[in-house]
């Protein structure tokens, strides 16, 4: 009442077993915010509010969360500077990035973190089930303690503004930004890691977040009882039309071709669902709708007659793509985009450095874009230190940490 | 159906629902034919409502009024919606007996006032929030 957003349902669990299996509830009460995070027990009241705001505006609660760090006094972030000359400059604000941070910050060097968003694809992750120590771990939750951990050290953060360049002038690295502002440092770190491919179709960016979407496991409960298509064949799109089967009233799973290469079990599972219909072998050309998103027009891969399909909303499961625009004439990448580094995580330009994702190390993952930005720090220090570029006196290795 | 709710419980709750400053509607879906839980709980709501007339029910079937439950949200069944003229949210699935009738009662006198009973420093908080929030609380009725 509290909220015009807010609706509330009691439920006798013993009336509806089958609601609590689904949420496992073996105690009560057990609160559950759209369908997705879990309250054991009676919570004051505040608590449910920040759970609340965590679920539905999770910028809101970071902000809401470094307001109060900083208050404590476990903040040390700085607000950057465009007049200075870092000693580094970390591009991207993923695992990499932040591991990049903590390892450049304990080696006393004065660096700069510029990113979109803090998080980067881990944000997308309901629960990782492979990073050593936190099995189950949910993403965002991961997120939080990666951030806090290096928002502990006195770096500089330039966050919410988009990357467009980075060129070398005679004795730095300037990395300009959207909105125009530009930064320069000695070296750079880079990890602006993947985001998701495109159709490539009409009015496709216009409709992102206003019926397009990427990730079902953050969006799946707006579809509550509509309609959705999924774009895709391999695990994602599978996982995605898993994720949507217990909200939309219909899934319709659009794939260019007539194989999948997502795993057999997971297919299984997903056919099996009553209301996901397969359409293989065709393509989206076009979206439906003017202001609002109204559908899709679907055509058959080869050639033949569009054919209108109504729907709500579109996720795009079709892979994702290396984010080297901006450093795309500067440095060498291979036949996929991604940046070319060596097991020192070094590019073919001096005190340019990268990691992670956006990358060509082999696999990507959330423990090796970690491990990678670590190196990748201790690389640039040690450029720094020869080229005399630092003031850090931190010369030994970093052997014993 | 024998009767649910026992004199002394009739007494109290005839007091609370007296100060109800705005009708409380209570819409019911059950559906026919009624299982067990459905006629209990269409009974308890029914006995609630002799108590004062402060409190109407109204009855749908989950199955014929299609309408009215996608209307009001209704999934599942038996389904309480606690209402006004104005329609905060509130539903109680299952039944509202023992501890949830306390649950129902509040809920009642809390649409019914219009006040969501929360401090005032949480507007701050509450204002924050400015997207569909679906909270669903799992009770059991000891
Ligand atoms: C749905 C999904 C599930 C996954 N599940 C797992 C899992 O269970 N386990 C696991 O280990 N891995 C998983 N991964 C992979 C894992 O998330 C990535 O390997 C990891 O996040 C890569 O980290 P990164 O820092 O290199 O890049 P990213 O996480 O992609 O971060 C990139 C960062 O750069 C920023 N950025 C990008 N471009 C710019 C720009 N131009 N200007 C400024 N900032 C920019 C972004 O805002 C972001 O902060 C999953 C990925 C997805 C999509």
């Amino acid at each position: 009442m509290a909220s015009d957003h807010i609706r509330a349902d009691m439920v006798d669990a013993s009336e509806f077993s089958t609601l609590s299996q689904k949420y496992n509830v073996s105690g009560v009460p057990k609160t559950i915010i759209n369908g997705s995070q879990f309250i054991e027990g009676t919570q004051p009241i505040d608590r449910l509010f920040l759970e609340i705001l965590k679920v539905v505006h999770p910028e809101e609660f970071e902000k809401l969360k470094s307001e109060v760090r900083a208050a404590r006094g476990g903040r040390r972030v700085r607000n950057p500077n465009p007049e200075h000359i870092y000693e580094v400059a970390i591009v991207g604000g993923g695992p990499a990035a932040m591991s990049a941070g903590v390892y450049a910050a304990r080696k006393e060097l004065d660096t700069l973190m510029i990113a979109q968003e803090i998080g980067g694809q881990v944000n997308y992750t309901a629960s990782i089930d492979n990073y050593l120590g936190l099995p189950g771990i949910g993403g965002k939750e991961l997120t939080e303690m990666f951030r806090e951990h290096v928002e502990r050290y006195p770096i500089a953060q330039a966050l919410g503004d988009e990357v467009v360049s980075i060129r070398r002038d005679e004795e730095h690295y300037v990395v300009t930004l959207k909105k125009g502002v530009g930064y320069r440092a000695h070296s750079v770190i880079y990890c602006s890691g993947k985001e998701y491919r495109r159709l490539g179709i009409p009015r496709e960016e216009q409709f992102i977040g206003r019926g397009i979407a990427f990730c079902a496991t953050c969006d799946a409960p707006l579809y509550k009882d509509r309609r959705v298509a999924v774009v895709g064949g391999g695990n994602s799109a599978f996982t995605a039309a898993r994720d949507l089967v217990n909200f939309a009233s219909e899934i319709y799973l659009i794939h260019r071709r007539d194989e999948f290469t997502a795993d057999p079990a997971l297919i299984r599972q997903v056919s099996k669902a009553g209301n996901v219909k397969i359409l293989t072998n065709r393509v989206v050309r076009d979206i439906l709708g003017q202001e609002k998103f109204e559908g899709i027009r679907i055509r058959p891969s080869g050639d033949g007659p569009g054919e209108d399909l109504k729907v709500d909303g579109m996720f795009l499961e079709i892979g994702l793509i290396p984010n080297s625009d901006p450093v795309r004439e500067m440095v060498q990448l291979n036949e996929k985009g991604e940046v070319r580094i060596n097991h020192r995580n070094e590019t073919n330009l001096p005190g340019f450095f990268a990691a992670g994702d956006v990358t060509d190390v082999f696999e990507k993952q959330i423990c090796i874009a970690v491990g990678d930005g670590a190196k990748a720090a201790l690389a640039a220090h040690e450029y720094l230190l020869e080229h005399q570029l630092t003031q850090s006196k931190v010369k030994v290795g970093d052997a014993w940490e | 159906m024998p009767e649910v709710l026992d004199d002394n419980t009739r007494t109290q709750l005839g007091e609370i629902l007296k100060e109800l400053p705005e009708t409380v509607k209570l819409v019911f879906f059950g559906q026919k034919p009624e299982s067990p839980s459905c006629a209990q709980q269409r009974t308890i709501l029914q006995e609630i409502a002799e108590v004062s007339d402060k409190v109407r029910v109204e009855r749908y079937d989950f199955v014929k009024d299609r309408d009215k439950a996608l209307e009001y949200g209704i999934d599942k069944i038996p389904a309480t919606a606690v209402v006004t003229d104005r329609d905060y949210g509130i539903r109680f699935y299952g039944l509202t007996m023992g501890y949830e009738f306390s649950s129902l009662v509040e809920a009642m006198v809390l649409v019914s006032t219009g006040r969501s009973g929360l401090p005032e420093d949480f507007s701050a908080l509450v204002g924050r929030i400015k997207q569909p929030v679906h909270i669903e609380v799992m009770t059991t009725l000891t």
